[in-house]
């Protein structure tokens, strides 16, 4: 492992070396997406600086307010944690891109499939930062999957959950990119619906973490039965974003027929 | 007029990248992402993700022990006179459903006369002096749950020897659930000169409710400390044939450890008996493991069983200290089955450890017994080592002070302290040695500190130790250290303690590692190394008192 980085006089974490390398090329092909879908350059460079900021303050607002509940139900003690969650930067780029996209008159459907496809890419290349940083760690195992990783200091051999994630999320990354080429194929903007890919990223993403978080070694204490808050929220998500897929395609289906 | 051609083009370059709007984007993401490296480094949540950082030294138990052992005395607990009858009410517990039957281990204080039993009979007597009673039916309890009828053990308590002025004998019971579930509990008494009779004031026992002993906590709150050790021998080769050898020594109950424990939530005068504190429920139960570092991640090779040792609890409570509100135990190798080393083992040295793991149970109450110091010795019984452990006899502990009368010898005390994430440091020193050195040897010993926290400490690292030898600190690449060192979270930082041995030295000393943290309250660790200078001493041998009884013959 590698947790920091020597440069000179200067140590850094490697961690946010990598999470920054993250929101560099996340950015980067976001802006190229916006620019390709017609957003004018300048508003482009405001939406992604905007959906950054707006993410990175969710991360650690939603993380501390994890742990602060998960305090105050486990221990009665209302004590604030520092981190940072994906979960989090998820809600706060969604607020962001709401305000954003109203501006830009794009439907929010169409601007979510728009900037949700290089995410999972940025993920993948962030996981690789916890790899360096020895957090999010697995639990110990005696599978084939195992690798000698640390876990809080204690070396041992785990389940390498950041590098599933990492696969998972590039797995994710080409299955959207590869569902979008699909929808172009077929001359449509948006296919079979403004924002399926968006739920579909959210499906894709929630079912991951509620899997990984089995072989997690750091996930939170169980809260029902084996399941934790971060199973229950990918659960919720899950069937959130499941459900808005079989709604929307219904409808289309109904409003297709009628047409008919 | 080329100079000025060629500071056009640089200064042009810049100033059409700026109109590029990808280049402006990617300054613009650059610049956010330098304020985030600078802003968090800085400040806080440094290496941080969406992980949970607490250092959990405690952990849930699915299934709690139920079991448990009860002792008592008789009128007048905690003293008796040399020579005195006594006796031990023994019972066996259980809380949960009916468990149909319970088997129970007795073990009587060493150097009593004139065991009988009453009651029942014991089913057996094992070669380590214990008595075993096989399927002792259970009916209601007094205060709920299941409890066997009372077997009574009466004896006459030791002699003194010429000098000695007390002697606390120690009697322990296990009783094991069909299951397999089992719990240990003591019951110490002291022995004292007549003319010391203040004894008579102290009150009787109180029998305690059941609710007392098994408070009621739920399986899924209930929390264990969770102890492990690493040692090796220092330059020693393992393979199938010392393994083996090793196992054997282990295994004939020669070699234990003796740990002391505070009695939490007793009161005065500590005249009952208390269940001992190692928890032996599936995997939750002490375990001594050989670790194979030779290829790749490490390895266990070999596991052995560990259990108590109440044999050893009457030379412990006699022959090391211990107040009122604490009590010793013994741990040894299990020897109900013969273990067999594997074959092919061959580890270099340094390819090795052994782990030693156990799970201390103080009531499972979060917390119960937190900052808690234990006291560990590293015991021997016997005059020679086997040859094979010749030298090695140091390296592992297991020699050191003599303990006259007994013919056991210990080293000691390695302190174990106990503490969760909440309520010490979030720091600790890790890889601690033992090693068999000579006077005028310049040792190393290596060693490494771990930030567990969410936070940067900054640390001091301190040596001490009973052999007065000035101690050096270095890098693990060999330079001077320089203190403080600052730990980001979850880093390790690996260190070196240098020093020679004075040339007077000899015999068992330890040299104590400390980490200070420069934040007040000012939190610190501490490490143990274990040294044996020099060659092995032998112990004196065993001395047993005998009551004598002279025939009086009368002559008319």
């Amino acid at each position: 492992m590698c947790p920091v980085l020597h440069i000179g006089p200067l140590s850094v974490s490697t961690y946010w070396v990598i999470y920054g390398l993250a929101i560099l090329i996340g950015g980067m092909l976001v802006f190229h997406r916006f620019v390709r879908a017609g957003i004018s350059p300048q508003s482009a460079t405001w939406g992604v600086l905007l959906i950054v900021w707006s993410g990175l303050a969710g991360a650690f607002l939603f993380k501390g307010l994890v742990f602060l509940i998960q305090n105050l139900i486990l221990t009665g003690e209302l004590r604030w944690e520092g981190g940072s969650a994906f979960m989090g930067a998820l809600a706060g780029a969604v607020i962001a891109l709401i305000v954003f996209f109203r501006r830009q008159g794009i439907s929010l459907g169409r601007g979510f499939d728009l900037w949700i496809v290089p995410i999972p890419l940025g993920q993948a290349i962030g996981r690789l930062g916890c790899l360096a940083a020895g957090c999010c760690y697995g639990a110990p195992t005696d599978s084939w999957l195992g690798m000698y990783l640390p876990g809080n200091g204690e070396w041992a051999v785990r389940y390498p959950t950041q590098l599933m994630s990492s696969v998972a999320n590039l797995l994710i990354f080409y299955t959207l990119v590869a569902v979008e080429r699909y929808g172009s194929r077929r001359g449509r903007e948006s296919w079979p619906f403004p924002g399926f890919i968006f739920l579909l990223y959210v499906s894709l993403y929630t079912l991951k973490r509620f899997t990984i978080e089995f072989f997690r070694g750091s996930s939170p204490p169980p809260l029902l039965c084996p399941l934790n808050v971060t199973h229950l929220l990918a659960a919720a998500g899950f069937l959130a974003s499941v459900g808005l897929i079989v709604w929307n395609g219904v409808r289309r289906r109904t409003l297709h027929v009628r047409r008919l | 007029m080329r100079y000025t051609t060629v500071r056009a083009r640089c200064g042009a370059l810049p100033k059409r990248a700026a109109q590029n709007p990808y280049v402006r984007v990617f300054a613009l993401l650059l610049l956010t992402v330098v304020a985030i490296l600078v802003v968090l480094m800085g400040v806080w949540c440094n290496g941080g993700c969406s992980c949970n950082e607490n250092q959990e030294e405690v952990e849930a138990v699915p299934d709690r022990t139920w079991v448990d052992a009860r002792i008592s005395g008789s009128m007048l607990p905690g003293a008796r006179f040399p020579g005195d009858g006594t006796y031990n009410n023994i019972r066996g517990h259980f809380s949960g459903e009916n468990p149909g039957h319970l088997t129970l281990i007795y073990t009587p204080p060493q150097g009593i006369a004139n065991l009988s039993f009453a009651g029942r009979q014991p089913d057996e007597q094992r070669a380590d002096g214990s008595y075993v009673w096989n399927n002792v039916p259970v009916e209601p309890g007094e205060f709920g749950g299941w409890t066997t009828s009372a077997i009574t053990a009466q004896y006459n308590v030791p002699y003194l020897a010429e000098g000695q002025t007390q002697m606390a004998v120690v009697s322990t019971l296990t009783v094991v659930h069909p299951d397999g579930q089992q719990s240990t509990s003591e019951y110490v008494e002291q022995v004292r000169p007549t003319s010391g009779g203040s004894d008579a004031a102290l009150p009787a026992s109180q029998p305690q409710a059941d609710a007392a002993r098994n408070p009621a906590v739920r399986a899924e709150d209930y929390y264990l400390w969770k102890v492990s050790t690493w040692s090796s021998i220092f330059g020693v080769a393992m393979t199938t044939e010392t393994c083996q050898q090793w196992v054997d020594l282990l295994q004939q109950g020669k070699i234990f450890v003796g740990m002391r424990y505070p009695l939490l939530n007793a009161t005065p005068p500590y005249t009952d008996s208390y269940k001992l504190p190692v928890a032996f429920t599936g995997q939750y139960s002490p375990t001594l493991e050989l670790i194979d570092y030779s290829s790749g991640p490490p390895t266990s090779v070999l596991t052995i069983s560990m259990t108590y040792k109440p044999a050893y609890h009457t030379f412990l409570s006699n022959a090391l200290p211990w107040e009122d509100d604490e009590r010793w135990f013994a741990l040894g190798a299990d020897d109900s089955q013969p273990i067999t080393c594997p074959e092919g083992l061959n580890l270099d040295r340094g390819d090795w450890e052994v782990m030693a793991r156990l799970w201390l149970d103080f009531g499972g109450a979060e917390g119960d017994c937190a900052n808690c110091t234990l006291p560990v010795y590293y015991c021997y019984q016997g005059e020679e080592w086997p040859a094979f452990a010749g030298a090695a006899s140091g390296l592992l502990n297991l020699s050191s002070t003599a303990y006259e009368g007994w013919g056991i010898t210990c080293i000691g005390p390695h302190l174990l302290r106990l503490g969760n994430g909440m309520t010490v440091p979030k720091f600790g020193i890790y890889e601690t040695t033992n090693q068999t050195v000579s006077p005028t040897e310049q040792i190393t010993l290596h060693h490494r500190v771990v930030n567990h926290g969410t936070e940067t400490v900054t640390l001091t690292l301190g040596v001490t130790s009973t052999l007065g030898a000035d101690w050096s600190l270095y890098t693990d690449s060999g330079q001077p250290l320089t203190q403080p060192i600052v730990l980001t979270t979850k880093l390790g930082y690996f260190f070196r303690v240098c020093g020679t041995i004075p040339a007077d030295a000899h015999g068992p000393h330890t040299v104590y590692v400390t980490a200070t943290s420069a934040t007040p309250p000012n939190p610190s660790v501490q490490a143990t190394d274990l040294l044996w200078v020099g060659d092995w001493e032998s112990p004196p041998p065993p001395t047993t008192w005998y009551r004598t009884r002279f025939p009086v013959v009368m002559i008319q």
